[in-house]
């Protein structure tokens, strides 16, 4: 068993040496065998023979389409991969931040556009009636009266006065309207599409 | 002043480490070229000692460095030698194919490849007609002999003579221990002998008759 393993060492021992894989103080061992052992000599030589045999062993060229191909694939992806340099991407990133500026700015301006023509404008005659009547009839009453305009289903704006004890007060109800008929002016006919400006009555609704 | 820099680069001085830097941060396809141009040759002929067919070992070639150009940010080591990795890569793409065809490739089994094989192998300065007929039919009985080791043995020996590798590579990249690789090393070196002592017998008896 521990002739074999010696053999293993002195096999490896030789190819280590002939490989030139040994330190100083191993080829020394290794040339002191050599020289008490014939054999171990003539083993050594003759694996130097076969092995300098090696050295003619040709080497080949791959086909040069090949290499150029290789050489153009490499350059390509490269170009895909390499980083963009700092300075350039600063410069890109702050044209991508001044387009998002711009684009959030110009839908913010449009949709406050959009909003504010929106609720400006009523969008029924009925709605700016209500709305501007209450105000406006409000203000030149006294306190104890309360007037309340309404529209009914014919489109017909109602004028009603109320006073505080809770019973309508037509007096108050008439002056307002004539108050407010003076403040009428005729309409241009060109203001406004013809088909959207429906007609006005007003009448006082006469109590039972 | 930055294209006269460039063109002051000398590509065949930088090492393998620098030019491998220099494609990789400027993707300087010159680089790439010098490094490829540099070691092409024995990774090729690496491959065709294993495989011994020119349109496979094209194909492994072009797979080696299509994973080389593609894992090099990923796998590549930079305080390694470029060309190890370069090599295990290779190594593995040539066992991957032996493996995948389950049978030992006898370079001498295709009549018309090998004349493919030895219609390119390079020139060389000779004498006269005689000598260079008699290194290419030494050549061309080393290879025979050569393709008929057991893969694992033609492995070493081509690894060893091509690449130059040390037998601690060597044992890493076949995931072998030292000493298996060394006794591989050894059993091929015997294999070998054997075959240029029958094929001198076989010369001595013709020369006889």
């Amino acid at each position: 068993m521990a002739k074999k393993s010696d053999m293993q060492s002195d096999d490896a021992l030789c190819i280590k040496y002939l490989m030139n894989e040994l330190d100083p103080a191993e080829i020394t061992l290794v040339e002191k065998k050599m020289e008490s052992d014939p054999n171990f000599l003539i083993e050594v030589e003759c694996m130097r023979r076969t092995l300098k045999r090696l050295d003619s062993v040709p080497t080949m060229s791959p086909p040069d389409m090949l290499v150029d191909q290789i050489c153009v694939k490499a350059a390509e992806y490269r170009k895909a991969v390499i980083p963009i340099p700092l300075v350039s991407r600063i410069f890109q990133d702050a044209r991508y931040a001044s387009a998002a500026a711009i684009l959030i700015i110009g839908v913010s301006a449009g949709s406050w556009f959009i909003f504010n023509s929106s609720t400006s404008q009523p969008e029924t005659l009925s709605d700016y009636q209500f709305q501007n009547t209450t105000a406006r009839v409000s203000n030149t009453q006294g306190a104890g009266n309360e007037v309340s305009p309404w529209v009914d289903h014919n489109n017909v704006l109602n004028i009603q006065a109320i006073n505080s004890n809770g019973n309508t007060n037509n007096a108050v109800a008439d002056s307002s309207i004539l108050k407010s008929l003076h403040k009428l002016r005729a309409l241009d006919n060109n203001v406004g599409s013809p088909s959207s400006s429906p007609e006005i009555e007003l009448a006082r609704q006469k109590q039972e | 002043m930055k294209t006269e820099l460039k063109k002051s680069i000398n590509y065949d001085e930088l090492t393998d480490q620098e030019l491998v830097k220099v494609y990789q941060k400027k993707g300087d396809q010159r680089a790439f070229r010098t490094l490829l141009d540099r070691h092409k040759n024995k990774i090729y002929s690496y491959i065709y000692s294993m495989v011994g067919r020119a349109d496979v070992s094209n194909d492994i070639f072009q797979e080696t460095f299509t994973k080389v150009i593609t894992k090099l940010d990923d796998t590549y080591n930079e305080q390694g030698k470029w060309i190890a990795w370069v090599m295990r890569i290779a190594h593995n793409a040539t066992i991957d194919y032996l493996r995948k065809q389950k049978r030992f490739i006898d370079v001498n089994s295709n009549t018309e490849d090998n004349d493919d094989f030895y219609e390119r192998l390079p020139d060389e300065k000779l004498v006269d007609a005689e000598e260079s007929l008699e290194l290419e039919e030494a050549k061309d009985s080393l290879m025979k002999h050569i393709s008929k080791l057991p893969e694992e043995q033609r492995q070493v020996v081509m690894l060893r003579h091509y690449y130059e590798m040390s037998f601690k590579e060597i044992a890493e990249l076949t995931d072998v221990s030292i000493n298996t690789a060394l006794g591989r090393m050894r059993y091929a070196l015997i294999n070998l002998r054997k075959m240029f002592e029958q094929e001198n017998g076989k010369e001595i008896r013709y020369a006889k008759r």
